[in-house]
């Protein structure tokens, strides 16, 4: 076997095998969930910025992240608050696609539920789920900026 | 290469200029499809990398218009998003390949290899 490919693949992992090198994505390590898995993976973030040479940038991401994020929560917030299953499906994707980005995996997965229910018209997996993601929220953004102090403490 | 990033996130904008900035790749970023757009019609970028859901024109739109323009025809059109399904869509308006968030740098690099060689074909 001269190489393998697991389905789905995508376009460059075609052409990685066809050329015979490994691709980079292929290569990268994907950091194991923590056992107990913090509220975001920052190590798994800062990984994957490394190996490609791009280390420096988690910082300015992540101190983005946190003048974002609460803005996002608010959007949410009064969607959810309006009932409009439109409103909340778009707020509820765009919240997604930024805590995806800190690998905050399980606020990204309530969000999905709220998202994909509301697409349907059903709000009502937001309204009943508003506590505990405004809770996921918090705790994910107090990690990311303890985080942050922590880097910026005098050593 | 010469590449336009649409993202209406600015940690998305960030982390993406970060890893392009890397390889030595000029990127123009936009705000929005509208904005990204408006760029494009300018500059004629090789490659457009998009998120799927922004206000406005979305990525989708933007491809869409890219495409219906004939300096559009050969761009290569990278589509991100943190949706799993409705990729079918997303190939009939013409993207050239996806990219799932979050995104893995690596990942995103070996797509932009990719880009080059099929631009160069």
């Amino acid at each position: 076997m001269t190489g393998y490919l697991t389905r789905p693949f995508k376009g460059h992992e075609l052409f990685g095998v066809i050329e015979g090198q490994p691709t980079r994505g292929a290569a990268a390590s994907v950091p194991e969930r923590p056992a107990a898995r913090a509220p975001a993976d920052l190590d798994a973030l800062r990984t994957n910025l490394r190996e490609v040479g791009a280390a420096a940038a988690a910082n300015s991401l992540l101190d983005t992240f946190l003048q974002e994020a609460p803005e996002c929560l608010r959007v949410l917030s009064g969607a959810i608050a309006g009932g409009q299953a439109n409103q909340i499906a778009g707020a509820a994707h765009a919240f997604r696609g930024v805590v995806a980005m800190v690998r905050a995996l399980e606020l990204a997965e309530l969000l999905e539920r709220v998202e994909v229910a509301a697409e349907r018209g059903d709000v009502a997996p937001a309204r009943e789920g508003i506590d505990r993601l405004q809770d996921q929220a918090a705790a994910v953004m107090e990690y990311v900026r303890r985080d942050r102090e922590r880097a910026l403490a005098p050593q | 290469m010469t590449i336009l990033f649409a993202d209406d996130s600015a940690v998305s904008r960030i982390l993406v200029q970060a890893i392009l900035a890397v390889p030595g790749h000029a990127v123009a970023t936009a705000e929005n499809g509208t904005e990204a757009w408006v760029l494009w019609q300018r500059a004629h970028h090789p490659v457009v990398i998009a998120d799927w859901m922004m206000p406005g024109v979305d990525g989708l739109e933007l491809c869409r218009k890219i495409r219906a323009d004939p300096r559009g025809r050969s761009t290569y059109f990278i589509l991100q998003t943190v949706r799993t399904s409705g990729t079918g869509e997303a190939t009939e308006a013409g993207v050239s390949a996806y990219l799932t968030k979050p995104i893995v740098p690596a990942e995103l690099l070996d797509n932009l290899e990719v880009a080059a060689r099929v631009l160069r074909l």
